[in-house]
């Protein structure tokens, strides 16, 4: 509704929306019980994911597949990573319906590989060293891996590098190889650092990568989906998802896989949304005022907060102005005059930090004896 | 009685397990070793009565006591206040009969703090909204563990145990010299509650809330520990504290000895790969100090960073916002002040709005200091902002006219800001760099204000901008100043590079308005691996050092960041 605000310098061409594919169970550092992958699927599922990695598997695990394959949806895929030399193959072949991803260069054999490619389409080679292969190795590493009947093959950003024009090249590459009438398709799974991991996977899509793959929360030093599901909504990709439960999926990763959002995380973290700058607040506290809440919304902030599951929060600081404090205390159904308004800023300003509401609530009571409504 | 077997010692510190107290052997140890760590630690009076348990009328209302211990032995505990009688009332009558300790008196208030402070509006406030406040307190370490991590360790615990008990804010009275560790972990000592004494301790105490649903920082372990005492009824911990170093040691490693990414980028892409001679803008003093999370530090540590900035080459740093009044304005007058005094070879900027008053305090700090700055004048131009505020162009034009000239013919170089220009148009943007050039501008800033652009729609945007100040013969230096909402900032700022500006502002850890700017760290090292850039890895490291010690909430590596904890906690000694 406020698209019509926007300059369009960030329009693209219409690329198409690459498959989401999630990797954050692999935190867990084990599978999953039943319980919670069920969780997980109901909190990913309306996002769009549609392939979830739910682990490695050992010799051992097999019974464990099973039982969390019957739980598998219709609408997204179940993936295990696996080690050929440990796990055997034999199971593998009786589980089709299930996609599998294996690693080269940890002692996998040709003809391992030749054969899960065989038993299961949804098998994806993963080629680790990519980027730091000279064109001549990597073409002929993608038409051995092409030949052995790997149908998707995996990239991996390694640490930051290479950045958006080089994931580009290393795609358009790749697919200006591809032989035959179905050519293997591509996967692109980032890795964080330095910044550039998300900007790496929306080049890798543009350059034609059919999937990306990555974690919530950045989860382990991934792509953070949650920021690439935020792109795709906001460059209109993803219209037929509601992100509505990206918050829940927030709050399942801390409390289920101990993971550590700081309050900056892009999206997910505590201060996503919150603002004690007078400006700002008076911008949106305005907005508020012409009952325009989707204006509220998107003054001050590129997401908006209502469409994934939260909402704006103005506080008041040192750098706070008039408008926070009204604000506070009409959220508060708290009565004040300009004085005490005036006093309560004053006090404020000389902080060292945004006020807390039991910091307020106290101010706001030690100060109405000297400035009472 | 001995707390502490000798045959426990540090090796075996990853067996910490906390779990609430319930049986009479367990809360004997605990009381005694409050009575032993308070008494070493003179709280005591010296007319106080010598006893062996340390039991108050309150301990009748501690709903939960939990500890930690070792080996079966107790190393550490604290108590939750609850208005409600403990569970364990019997067993502590047993234990005041069995050590001939006088029963105390019962309380004259529901919490202990309330002896010192009065807490009605807050306690009020709080169960008006249907939840519970307890009080934190008599949180007591052995002496053999403390200054081993065990104090944030029992701190997370308790406010674990909390969370899992439904509880929502927790009170707690502690020594002044606590109270700024207690609250960069994310508690709030109450404004104008100085400290307090009470005959009952020698101890001064201040008052501090805590409110357990918005846990930050350090504090978030507290949601693991939750987790576990939930599920199983204790929580194990290792005392093995995170290297400080390591997050400094990985960037460092990165800059030095860039793994990977040999293949792509000098055989397909273009050479070279950015251009170099893009110069550094720092913002962690004023856009970084906006975070919601941010603590203001003390004026020397914003000085040590200036010196950390010079040794990493850094060019320009904006020192704050004077206009913004209160510790706001000492404190960039005073850094001004500072740069003038040490010849520190930094361009400096303060920021304004494009109002005359707000010019008026720029140059009244920059005179004070007897140095030239740059103004870094913003002006909200955005078609949703003009909106929101129902202003029309020719006001903002105007608003530019006044503010550029007035602050030129003060003597000031001006750096024209126009606020979210990555959602705003050329034909708004387009007038008023015209305005602002042809008043004495010097610079323009293109900032993406929300984190809204992607590194095309900078790039477009840069190179539009670039051209268009070509066509009409300026010669302003381009900024580009952008925030990380959509987790691109420092990609932003690559295309920033490329597309032709010549400064880019980020800040260190990336800390800023909401969720931040482009990280510096990582822009610095982007500029090493793809321009090279000189980057010195031992400045490096003590600029994120520096980021740890007053930033802790920030994770300062991208791959394993880890929150940093202060470097030492004695005795807590919560007085509570």
């Amino acid at each position: 509704m406020t698209m019509e605000f926007f300059a369009g310098w960030n329009e693209a061409p219409p690329f198409a929306a690459p498959q989401i594919w999630d990797n954050t169970l692999q935190c867990l550092g084990r599978l999953p019980s039943r319980r919670e992958l069920r969780q997980w699927l109901e909190l990913v599922r309306p996002l769009g994911v549609t392939q979830v990695c739910v682990g490695s598997v050992g010799p051992r695990d097999w019974d464990t597949v099973e039982s969390l394959a019957a739980d598998s949806p219709g609408d997204m895929q179940l993936e295990f990573d696996l080690d050929l030399p440990r796990s055997g193959l034999s199971c593998v072949v009786q589980q089709p319906e299930l996609a599998w991803r294996v690693v080269l260069g940890q002692g996998q054999c040709e003809q391992a590989v030749r054969r899960l490619c065989g038993s299961s389409s949804s098998t994806t080679v993963v080629l680790p060293e990519a980027v730091c292969m000279d064109p001549l190795e990597l073409s002929r590493w993608l038409r051995k891996v092409e030949d052995w009947g790997a149908r998707r093959i995996e990239f991996v950003g390694t640490h930051g590098c290479p950045w958006g024009a080089g994931v580009e090249s290393l795609l358009r590459f790749a697919l200006g190889l591809g032989r035959g009438a179905t050519p293997p398709s591509y996967v692109w799974s980032g890795v964080a650092g330095l910044g550039v991991a998300l900007a790496q996977a929306i080049h890798a899509y543009e350059a034609g990568a059919a999937a990306v793959r990555g974690t919530f929360g950045g989860a382990g030093g991934s792509v953070p989906l949650e920021s690439l599901l935020v792109h795709l909504m906001l460059e209109g990709l993803w219209p037929e998802h509601s992100l509505q439960t990206l918050c829940s999926v927030g709050h399942w990763l801390e409390v289920e896989l101990g993971v550590d959002l700081p309050p900056n995380h892009p999206v997910l973290g505590s201060d996503a949304f919150r603002t004690a700058t007078g400006v700002h607040a008076a911008a949106i506290v305005k907005a508020e005022a012409r009952h325009r809440p989707d204006w509220a919304d998107a003054v001050y902030s590129a997401v908006p907060a209502a469409r994934i599951g939260r909402q704006q929060c103005i506080e008041v600081g040192p750098l706070s102005g008039k408008a926070n404090v009204q604000h506070w205390l009409k959220s508060q159904q708290l009565h004040c005059s300009d004085e005490l308004a005036e006093a309560i800023l004053a006090v404020a300003k000389d902080q060292q930090q945004v006020l807390t509401d039991l910091e307020l609530v106290d101010i706001y009571y030690t100060l109405n004896g000297a400035h009472p409504c | 009685v001995e707390l502490l077997s000798p045959r426990v010692t540090q090796n075996q510190s990853d067996l910490l397990t906390f779990r609430e107290l319930n049986r009479a052997d367990d809360l004997r140890r605990y009381f005694m070793l409050r009575q032993m760590v308070f008494a070493e630690q003179g709280y005591w009076p010296t007319d106080a009565p010598r006893v062996s348990l340390d039991v108050d009328s309150f301990d009748r209302h501690s709903r939960f006591i939990g500890a930690f211990t070792v080996s079966g032995e107790l190393v550490g505990g604290a108590r939750i206040i609850l208005a409600q009688d403990t569970p364990n009332a019997a067993v502590i009558e047993s234990l005041l009969q069995e050590h001939g300790c006088v029963t105390p008196p019962a309380r004259d208030r529901t919490y202990h703090a309330q002896r010192w402070f009065n807490f009605d509006a807050v306690i009020g406030h709080v169960q008006s909204q249907g939840k519970q406040v307890v009080e934190f307190g008599r949180t007591v370490i052995h002496a053999a563990w403390q200054n081993k991590r065990v104090g944030h360790l029992l701190l997370h615990a308790v406010h674990g145990l909390a969370r899992c008990h439904g509880i929502s804010v927790g009170l707690a009275v502690v020594p002044p010299r606590l109270a700024r560790f207690y609250s960069s972990a994310g508690c709030r000592v109450l404004h104008r509650r100085g400290p307090s004494r009470s005959p009952e301790l020698n101890a001064e105490v201040v008052p501090v809330v805590l409110e357990l649903s918005r846990l930050e920082g350090p504090f978030r372990v507290a949601l693991r520990a939750e987790r576990c005492l939930h599920l199983k009824g204790e929580w194990r911990s290792s005392t093995h504290s995170a290297n400080p170093e390591e997050s400094a040691e990985n960037l460092v490693d990165w800059a030095g000895n860039p793994r990977g990414g040999h293949g792509w980028e000098p055989v397909l892409s273009r050479l070279p790969l950015l251009r170099s001679g893009v110069s550094l803008h720092d913002e962690t003093l004023r856009d970084g100090l906006q975070s919601p999370s941010a603590v203001n530090p003390p004026l020397e540590a914003k000085t040590s960073l200036l010196h950390h900035m010079v040794e990493l080459g850094i060019e320009s740093a904006n020192l704050g916002l004077p206009a913004a009044g209160g510790a706001a304005r000492k404190h960039s007058e005073e850094l001004l002040q500072y740069v003038a005094a040490q010849h520190l070879p930094l361009l400096p900027t303060l920021a304004g709005r494009t109002l005359p008053e707000d010019v008026d305090a720029i140059v009244e700090a920059s005179q004070n200091a007897g140095l030239a700055v740059e103004a870094g004048l913003f002006l909200g131009c955005s078609p949703i902002r003009q909106a929101c505020e129902d202003w029309d162009f020719p006001r903002l034009l105007a608003f530019t006219e006044k503010a550029v000239s007035h602050a030129v013919a003060q003597g000031l170089q001006v750096m024209f800001v126009t606020e979210d220009t990555t959602r705003t148009p050329a034909h708004i943007l387009e007038p008023l760099y015209h305005t602002a050039l042809q008043a004495g501008a010097s610079a323009i800033c293109l900032t993406d204000t929300v984190g809204y652009a992607t590194p095309r729609g900078t790039g477009k945007l840069v190179s539009h901008v670039k051209n268009f100040l070509g066509q009409h013969g300026y010669s302003a230096r381009l900024d580009w100043h952008g925030h990380n909402d959509r987790g691109l900032g420092v990609a932003n700022c690559l295309a920033a590079i490329e597309a032709g500006v010549d400064r880019v502002h980020a800040t260190l850890g990336g800390c800023g308005e909401r969720v931040g700017n482009a990280r510096l760290e990582e822009l610095l090292v982007h500029l090493a691996r793809l321009s090279g850039r000189p980057l010195c890895s031992d400045s490096l490291e003590e600029y994120l050092l520096w980021g740890r010690r007053h930033l802790p909430w920030v994770p300062l590596s991208p791959a394993r960041s880890t929150p940093v904890q202060p470097s030492r906690v004695a005795a807590l000694g919560a007085a509570g």
